[in-house]
């Protein structure tokens, strides 16, 4: 899922001079079939006539054309390789095939699927088409991993195309889960638990789960029963689930284990089978754990698992350290550095960042890609919207699918009969099955982990001036000129979660008018007014039970309510679902987001945290949140609860010097296991005056001065935003809220 | 086995509930080798072994008589001066158990009266091998959902990723032990999600660790005394959530707090002798969980 800025917009060059053939690829039209000699010749006219094109137009590109290049001729060798197949179809379809590829999607049960899709289809496409394929609705679980040239997993993204992300690479997938629900029993379908459990025998196998003897046995019992049905003394005679496999390293013993328990099992259905195995499956300590191999600021291999809690960090098997979500305020990385920022503790007064190193930029962007997939999923109430504007340095990339929040919620409104479907034989999970083994084959070349480390380009700016955008959350070294200073924050900040709110609402409707997910659509008007809870009685966890009397809207609100909670600590939802009505009121004040360069107009915010604090009192363990004027300003201040934070924050509106102050000075040295220690001194800057004063000019100056203070030392980020006077009365608010 | 009739509370996954559960216990008997030569931080009274003795005897009435255990008991070893503290050379969750190779060379040969005592269970006995391992299970608190392994002067990062081998299905997280023997001598489970820690300020620093460590939320029963919270958390069949804690003659202001669980059946257990030479309740017994004959 390398996606970088430059090749990207090359991309789009080319196809922005082919528009032509862009119409030929989505016609249905048989007229198109006539302009060439016949389908195939055509096809590869078209692949002769881009080739050059696109050559030509990357050399006028970034220095990262070579690689675009070889995208190219590969993929006319790819179209080549795919002409047998393309034969065989009927003529009908002709049209289509101008431009589309053939698509082979391993799947959960390790059989092959084969589609054909239009060369410029986005992710979605396959995955639609695949999950279609498969019966399934719960699909926000699942994804498709595909193989980068170094034999990298990385996910397909539904958002890009699908061409763009394999590059040079075969047109080869591959369906798996990619969130693990935490309670698998959540689910309303039988289906997509099957899946589930295809996926865990997997990770099983392959090791990437490691298990005891016992729970080995449990789940292969389960597994049996749901593959097998009951045992049947005529049936099952001898050793009748050998051709089976359970373990890594499947003995006798485990086998008569399993027999032994599959005979207690009788009237077991399929179903409730695999809602044991899950429930059983779920406890395990690496289950949805995604690894990836890293070393500490000591050289000491780790591996650094993501999962739906947080980020766990692991020595050989053992964790040293565990970061949940709320704990950490941003992540980002930096050529191969991974790096995360940590709230401070009870006692802590600074926060303080770790740092990893990953074998290369590639897997450190994979890591930091998968946090924020992680993070958005399971913690959001919905996805954050990209960041928009020219201004914005760094990745634009943002998780767009469904949140865990709003799948449930679409998944209550399910209403098909349970689809019948075929579970088939867990025989092919042979070991060879490549998926990866983690802890288990140490030997192993594992999926993230890269044995040669990418050599190290102290200057890749230069080199790739493209990346320098999809560089995200990196630390600028150079601060040349302050408007192009804006940082990207990771979103576990309660500052954030008004705005998200706003987006979700939207995001919310949404889903439930557009046919997006035709299933809710369907029944989107009998069923929307009544509670999701009680559509679905199985969905019982954390969506709150919607009171039946509220408009639509509000039930809508009310999961929403509850991963709010979560994000905010352990509180429960209830009290806050006013919170949520109040921010749909303040629609406009989403805006502010969008304004370039990260400067915010106060007064509009004001709107928002104005409303918000009136009724969010239990978040009280977070002063400064919803208090400060602007969005950035908070996020930079995750401190606040500690009096120096709220000094800053409550001196912006006090500060009427005409002049330029520099308002605090904070050190933080902190060593943490597993990672780095840094020392980081933070400086305000508060730039007061009226309209005329050239701020831009007093920034740079500003940094400039911070720079000759502390000579060894980098400045490495600058936040800017500007405020307009807040009025009279929004300011006499401020002060005693804080 | 665990986990067959219910899923939820199912056996091998990891099912926190099971915690207390207990049909076994394995004890030792103390040599008299302990007063003079059982190894100690510091110097300090010396053993009443008379006194010791009959601790112990109550001590292990309580398991056999008081809560129906069947209790094995090892005699005692001259050459052995620690071999009562036979927690330090097992570690068994569910059906398997972990002979450890205590970080004391002297104490060794303790695990060979423990091996076979654990085979003649039919449990699965896995070995510490690895000489460059170390593992005392007093640095081992099971909490039912995962493993916290202390890392202390008697044992290894080795010893701990040897633990994780063992038990695979649970997290094993390591944490610092600063100034104490054990990571039990100040904390231990005293009931499923509840964890007993002691006051001192080393105490409190691990169980934050611990917290941050975990995936779960425990609650905590704080104590004054660090010693006095290491007890025994039983669940037996008919009797419920058993608690074994330090005599208020001992701790007063921690038996105080013991007290204050109301759920709990409460023995209180004289310990003054072994405490001497840093033996505190649970490391005088293994205890083991048979469900069913293999």
């Amino acid at each position: 899922m390398m996606t970088e800025t430059g090749p990207d917009s090359e991309v789009k060059n080319a196809q922005e001079e082919h528009p032509q053939q862009q119409l030929e690829a989505v016609a249905t039209s048989p007229t198109t079939v006539t302009t060439g000699p016949g389908p195939m010749a055509n096809n590869r006219e078209a692949e002769a006539n881009e080739k050059p094109r696109a050559q030509a137009d990357s050399r006028s590109a970034e220095p990262g054309m070579d690689l675009e290049e070889k995208d190219y001729s590969e993929t006319d060798g790819l179209s080549e390789k795919t002409t047998p197949s393309k034969t065989q179809k009927s003529p009908q379809k002709i049209a289509k095939k101008l431009k589309s590829a053939i698509c082979r999607v391993t799947l959960l049960d390790a059989s092959e699927y084969e589609c054909e899709v239009e060369k410029h289809a986005r992710g979605q496409v396959l995955f639609d088409m695949v999950c279609e394929h498969l019966n399934l609705l719960e699909k926000d679980y699942f994804g498709l991993t595909f193989c980068d040239s170094d034999s990298q997993k990385n996910w397909l993204d539904p958002s890009k195309e699908i061409k763009k992300q394999i590059r040079s690479g075969p047109w080869n997938f591959a369906f798996t889960v990619k969130f693990y629900p935490p309670d698998p029993a959540q689910l309303t379908e039988d289906i997509t638990r099957y899946y589930l459990c295809l996926q865990l025998r997997a990770d099983i196998i392959t090791g990437r789960l490691p298990c005891s003897f016992v729970t080995h046995a449990l789940l292969g019992s389960y597994a049996v029963q749901a593959e097998l049905g009951d045992y049947d003394t005529e049936e099952h005679v001898g050793n009748y689930v050998s051709e089976l496999h359970f373990a890594p390293n499947q003995t006798r013993e485990l086998e008569e284990r399993i027999m032994e328990l599959h005979k207690t099992y009788r009237g077991m259905t399929p179903g409730e089978a695999e809602i044991h195995f899950l429930e059983n499956a779920k406890k395990l300590s690496m289950y949805g754990v995604d690894l990836h191999h890293a070393k500490d600021s000591e050289g000491i291999d780790i591996m650094l698992g993501v999962c739906a809690n947080g980020l766990l960090i692991y020595r050989d098997r053992l964790r040293i350290n565990r970061f949940a979500w709320p704990k950490i305020l941003k992540i980002s990385y930096k050529r191969s550095n991974f790096y995360i920022k940590i709230r401070p503790g009870e006692y802590e007064q600074f926060e303080s960042t770790i740092g990893f190193k990953l074998p290369n930029h590639r897997s450190a962007k994979r890591l930091w890609k998968v946090c924020i997939e992680h993070h958005t999923f399971f913690r959001l109430v919905s996805p954050e919207p990209p960041p928009k504007g020219f201004l914005v340095m760094g990745s634009k990339f943002r998780y767009s699918g469904r949140t865990q929040a709003q799948t449930r919620q679409a998944s209550a409104l399910i209403d098909r009969p349970a689809p019948f479907f075929k579970r088939s034989s867990s025989k092919r999970y042979t070991m060879s099955r490549s998926l990866d083994g983690e802890f288990s084959r140490p030997a192993s070349v594992s999926e993230n982990h890269n044995g040669g480390v990418e050599s190290e380009r102290r200057d890749e700016d230069g080199e790739y001036s493209g990346w320098q955008r999809s560089e995200a959350e990196d630390e600028f070294e150079e601060v040349t000129t302050p408007t192009k200073i804006k940082e990207l924050k990771f979103l576990d900040k309660p500052e954030d979660v008004l705005l998200k709110h706003q987006a979700s609402i939207n995001e919310l409707k949404r889903t439930l008018k557009e046919p997006n997910s035709k299933l809710v659509h369907r029944d989107r008007d009998r069923r929307l007014p009544s509670s999701p809870a009680s559509s679905s009685p199985k969905n019982e966890d954390e969506t709150p039970k919607g009171t039946p009397e509220k408009a639509s809207e509000s039930s809508v609100l009310k999961p929403e309510a509850a991963t709010d909670s979560s994000v905010a600590g352990t509180k429960k939802a209830e009290p806050e679902v006013f919170v949520h009505h109040r921010v749909t009121t303040a629609e406009t004040t989403q805006v502010d987001r969008d304004t370039t360069g990260g400067k915010e107009t106060t007064a509009m915010s004001h709107i928002v945290t104005t409303e918000s604090i009136s009724v969010t009192s239990d978040h009280s363990t977070k002063p400064g949140k919803g208090m400060s004027p602007a969005t950035e300003l908070r996020s930079t201040s995750p401190i606040s609860s500690s009096s120096s934070g709220k000094e800053i924050l409550t001196s912006l509106f006090g500060a009427t010097a005409e002049t330029l102050s520099t308002s605090t000075t904070t050190h933080v040295t902190k060593t943490v296991k597993g990672g780095f220690a840094e020392t980081r001194i933070e400086k305000r800057i508060i730039i007061t005056g009226d309209e005329d004063v050239d701020q831009d000019q007093a920034l740079a100056l500003a940094i400039k001065e911070a720079k000759l203070q502390h000579p060894d030392m980098l400045v490495t980020k600058a936040v800017v935003y500007r405020e307009t006077e807040p009025s009279p009365e929004e300011r006499d608010k401020k002060p005693q809220e804080s | 086995m665990a986990g067959l009739s219910s899923s939820s509370s199912g056996g091998g996954g990891g099912g926190g509930w099971s915690l207390g559960r207990c049909s076994h216990a394995v004890v030792r008997a103390l040599p008299e080798s302990l007063r003079q030569h059982a190894l100690r931080i510091e110097k300090g009274q010396e053993v009443d072994f008379a006194r010791a003795e009959r601790e112990h005897q109550l001590y292990v009435a309580v398991l056999k008589s008081k809560l129906g255990l069947q209790v094995l008991e090892l005699p005692a070893d001259e050459s052995l001066p620690d071999c009562v503290f036979v927690e330090d050379v097992a570690v068994v969750c569910e059906e398997t158990a972990l002979i450890t190779r205590p970080g004391a060379p002297s104490r060794r040969k303790e695990v060979d009266a423990m091996k076979k005592a654990l085979e003649s269970l039919n449990l699965n006995i896995i070995e510490m091998t690895d000489e460059n391992a170390t593992l005392d299970g007093g640095d081992v608190l099971f909490t039912g959902r995962e493993f916290f392994v202390g890392l202390s002067k008697r044992t290894n990062q080795r010893g701990a990723e040897i633990l994780a081998d063992t038990f695979k299905d649970y997290a094993v997280s390591t944490v610092p032990v600063y100034d104490s023997l054990h990571l039990k001598s100040f904390c231990s489970m005293a009931g499923p999600n509840l964890i007993a820690i002691g006051s001192t300020e080393a105490a409190q620093k691990t169980l934050k660790t611990m917290q941050q460590m975990s995936d779960h939320r425990y609650d905590k029963l704080t104590v004054p005394d660090d010693a006095a919270a290491n007890c025994i958390y039983l669940n037996i069949p008919g009797k419920g959530h058993v608690l074994l804690h330090r005599a208020p003659e001992e701790y007063p202001e921690s038996a105080k707090v013991f007290e204050k669980l109301k759920d709990h059946m409460l023995i209180p257990i004289t310990n003054t002798e072994m405490e001497k030479v840093d033996g505190l309740l649970t490391c005088r017994s293994v205890l083991i969980n048979k469900t069913s004959e293999l």
